[in-house]
């Protein structure tokens, strides 16, 4: 599955990025976690982990998501549909 | 029967009332503003706004410090300080209290707050960031200090018999404050109290909860469908508490009885709140002042704003007041409790004298909050009488605290009638049963106890952070294992919390992981001065990412002072009283002097108390800068040490064998311009404790002083020569000094001091009483610490 939402494919060194934020900001292994892998529910994350990773991107890549929907960013896919939405923008 | 009697006769009430708002500065002004329904929300200016989309705050405007300030030099202190001695010099005033009477008596001043002295540590944020200046402005650094606050208070009113400390623990802080004033009036450790809460505004924490999306873009909506979020507002409000005995004595008007209050703390997450948190608070407050929910007449809710926290919030007071809740005006001011809860505390005190029920600004029709509804419609109506339904102030989530003031119309206590007390408070001597030490000497008590037996030399260099290659003296704990290699949870916790929780782990695990106490009876009182590098180093975040908000939100937490009790509160889940205070170097005093308050009034059954200081560049530049300049600082140490805390009855029931009894704690100011010294203050200090715990000086085994260099140190010397000069007997106690073997521990020293003394007879109980004595600049402290019965 990509991140295809806003019919933008973010390359895969985009990807690399943003997965390496978020196993940084929820202190996992990237081998343990697949596109699909649910943060909450599978990583113990919380609402203000999912801040981390929005407020990190914002400042590592550059990007503004202030009107991001947050509540999509469930697993590395949502991430990905919320920053290609920024980029085809 | 109607609320809050009790068996002793110390019941406290409300004398004096204070504030400095956006709504007005003075009780009249803001009660006005309040019942004209206007509105303290408007655009920023504290500071430079550009880059956030929305900045509203309720801001303090046309404030002259001047025009307060009596005696000391307002220049000496930040903004939140000089709000506070404005806001107390209204209280005092109101109260009609003349200042040598205020001088005569014993007096508690403790003063809540979120952010101390962080509007002044922005500055040298600013100014390290615009011209590169690493090393603090003199100027500044003296006003960055938390207990600046409670200082300011002292010295403005040239108190000398007080004991005075600052609160920092975020929204509810402002309660703790006057509930610490409670207990300290029912237990007789103060004849007067000046509680309340400060705060400025600051770039750091606006920054941090806009990033946190907690900030409302226009203004706050409590309680509605619609909120989006809390606003910001800077301020102060104090009030005078006495005992009604007090207060009848002297004929002074009262405009309230405190009858209770409750804390609780989540331990469950840094920033989300709790339903089950709030409902204890709720429910201990309303045990505490002897009512039932259906008596409460009013509610002064925390109600952000946020989605998060009304739902949270409504949902526990559904769950302690069934069918519904009164409601309340958090609107008009702020969103958040950046007063630490206090100006609400003089709001709704209006009531009573002015009746006019006071209406609610830029409240959108009533949304989710079935009951709350209902009830302010009675209440608009008059439907129940003051008197006989208290009213109820609601703050934070994380650390809870919840005051339950009664209303009185007029001194006398009409519609009253006497009952039995409920708080199960006990006059018994609370003991210390186990302790650990972090310190230079190393982790644990045994590194602790062979470092001190060895009188070994712990301080050492570290290389400097800004100018490597440069030492930096400073006593650190060594080979310490705060990065917690392969534990998840800690990536962005600061140094300090590290170390606390590291220490909390210690003496836990020396009880066999738990204290054998509930998890809802367990707490902390812990002092610290907080990270100075945490601040420095978030508000630096806002000036150089592209966005003033490019703030890393989990270091937000971290920028609090109350962050690593509270930190240590959620790690090992202590749901009891989560108190952190700030004082100075006697800070570690006032918190032994605290926790037993606590128990003695049956707030929690096992307290881990003690306190804790980290090491950073930034503290030593900042102690340099308070010092004459670059070199004249004592090395800091870091570490710190904590004590389990019980009562005789509860230490026997988990098994546990009392090191010592804490037999009490005294504290004084001493005021240079009026003739004061750090030796008279000393001896006066120490005197009235050894007549208060009836101890005969030539008892005392051993003393444990603070041994700062210099004038101060000779006059510790002197001051303690003379106390025991007087007894006649020959031999002098033994004398402990460690400052010189591990550094200044800030705030910490007197734990370490505690825990040295604890080592007067091997591993065993104390055989004799020891002495524990701290002198600063202006405070002196002393614990007194004896051997346990049996």
């Amino acid at each position: 599955m990509s991140a295809i939402r806003s019919g933008v494919e973010l390359s895969s060194e985009r990807k690399d990025q943003i997965k390496a934020i978020v196993c940084d900001v929820l202190e996992v292994d990237p081998a343990e976690v697949l596109d699909t892998t649910l943060f909450v529910e599978e990583l113990d994350a919380d609402s203000l982990r999912t801040l981390e990773i929005l407020a990190e991107m914002e400042r590592t890549l550059g990007i503004d998501l202030a009107q991001a929907p947050i509540e999509g960013m469930i697993n590395l896919d949502g991430v990905y549909a919320v920053v290609a939405e920024f980029e085809a923008k | 029967m109607t609320a809050g009697q009790r068996a002793d006769g110390r019941r406290v009430v409300v004398t004096g009332m204070g504030a400095v708002t956006s709504l007005g500065t003075g009780i009249l002004d803001f009660a006005d503003s309040l019942r004209a329904g206007r509105s303290g929300i408007g655009p920023l200016t504290a500071f430079d706004a550009a880059g956030f989309a929305h900045a509203n705050v309720g801001e303090v405007g046309g404030f002259e410090a001047a025009d307060w300030f009596r005696r000391a030099d307002p220049q000496e202190y930040g903004r939140a300080a000089q709000f506070t001695v404005a806001a107390t010099r209204q209280a005092v005033q109101d109260a009609g209290l003349e200042e040598d009477v205020l001088r005569e008596r014993r007096v508690l001043v403790s003063i809540g707050t979120t952010d101390g002295g962080t509007r002044e540590l922005d500055r040298l944020a600013e100014l390290r960031f615009t011209g590169g200046q690493i090393r603090p402005d003199p100027k500044i650094a003296r006003l960055t200090r938390a207990e600046r606050i409670s200082d300011a208070v002292v010295d403005e009113l040239a108190l000398e018999d007080v004991e005075s400390v600052t609160v920092p623990v975020a929204c509810a802080a402002g309660n703790y404050a006057v509930g610490q004033g409670l207990d300290a009036l029912r237990t007789g450790e103060a004849e007067l109290a000046l509680c309340g809460g400060a705060d400025a505004l600051t770039r750091k924490t606006f920054a941090g909860f806009y990033r946190l999306g907690a900030m409302a873009p226009d203004v706050c909506r409590p309680f509605d469908t619609d909120r989006a979020g809390m606003l910001v507002g800077e301020g102060a409000g104090m009030l005078v508490l006495e005992t009604l005995d007090s207060a009848l004595a002297r004929g002074a008007r009262i405009h309230a009885e405190i009858l209770g209050y409750g804390l609780s703390c989540d331990a469950s997450h840094p920033v989300a709140p709790d339903r089950d948190g709030v409902a204890r608070a709720v429910s201990a407050a309303h045990r505490d002042a002897g009512v039932t929910g259906a008596q409460i007449d009013y509610i002064c809710a925390h109600g952000t704003g946020t989605k998060a926290n009304d739902k949270v919030e409504a949902a526990a007071l559904r769950d302690v007041f069934r069918p519904g809740p009164p409601a309340d005006r958090r609107d008009q001011v702020d969103a958040r409790t950046q007063y630490g809860g206090r100006q609400r505390a003089g709001s709704h005190r209006l009531r009573p004298r002015h009746e006019p029920p006071l209406p609610a600004a830029d409240r959108e029709p009533p949304g989710d909050r079935p009951g709350v509804r209902r009830r302010l419609r009675a209440q608009h109506l008059g439907g129940r009488r003051a008197a006989d339904h208290p009213e109820q102030r609601n703050g934070f989530r994380g650390q809870q605290r919840r005051t339950g003031p009664g209303p009185l119309r007029r001194p006398g206590i009409h519609g009253r009638t006497a009952g039995g007390g409920v708080t199960t408070h006990t006059t018994a001597l609370p003991v210390i049963t186990a302790w650990s030490a972090l310190s230079p000497w190393g982790e644990g008590a045994d590194a602790f106890r062979e470092g001190l037996a060895g009188d070994r030399e712990a301080v050492t260099t570290v290389d400097s952070a800004f100018w490597p290659g440069t030492p930096v003296r400073a006593g650190v704990v060594p080979g310490i294992r705060i990065e917690y290699e392969g534990t998840r949870g800690v990536r962005s916790l600061d140094r300090l919390t590290r170390l606390t929780l590291l220490l909390s782990g210690m003496l836990l695990d020396d009880q066999g992981g738990s204290t054998g106490a509930e998890p809802e009876d367990t707490g902390m009182v812990f002092a610290t001065s907080g990270s100075v590098k945490s601040c420095l180093d978030f508000t630096t975040s806002t000036y150089t990412g592209a966005k003033p908000f490019h703030v890393d939100p989990s270091r937000f937490p971290s920028t609090a002072a109350n962050c690593a009790a509270s930190r240590s509160a959620i790690w090992y889940g202590f749901k009891g009283p989560s108190t952190t205070l700030t004082g100075g170097t006697v800070g570690g005093l006032l918190a032994l002097a605290q926790a037993g308050r606590l128990l003695r009034q049956g707030r929690a059954e096992v307290l881990l108390a003690g306190a804790g200081e980290e090491y950073t560049e930034d503290r030593v530049l900042l102690e340099e800068a308070l010092y004459t300049g670059e070199g004249q600082a004592p090395p800091l140490a870091e570490g710190g040490a904590l004590f389990l805390l019980e009562t005789a009855e509860g230490a026997a029931a988990r098994g546990r064998t009392p090191l010592a009894v804490l037999r009490g704690s005294r504290f004084r100011a001493y005021h240079p311009e009026r003739g004061g010294s750090a030796e008279q203050a000393l001896l006066a200090c120490v005197t009235s404790l050894l007549e208060e715990s009836g101890t005969d000086a030539a008892d005392i085994g051993l003393t444990v002083g603070s041994d700062p260099s210099g004038t101060l140190g000779e006059a510790e010397d002197t001051a303690l020569a003379a106390v025991f000069a007087r007894t006649g007997a020959g031999a002098k106690p033994r004398r402990i000094a460690l400052r010189h073997r591990i550094g200044h521990g800030g705030s910490a020293a007197p734990a370490f001091q505690t825990a040295a003394a604890l080592c007067a007879d091997g591993e065993g109980p104390l055989r004799a009483p020891v002495l524990v004595t701290s002198v600063e600049d202006g405070r002196v402290g002393a614990v007194l610490l004896g051997r346990p019965a049996g």
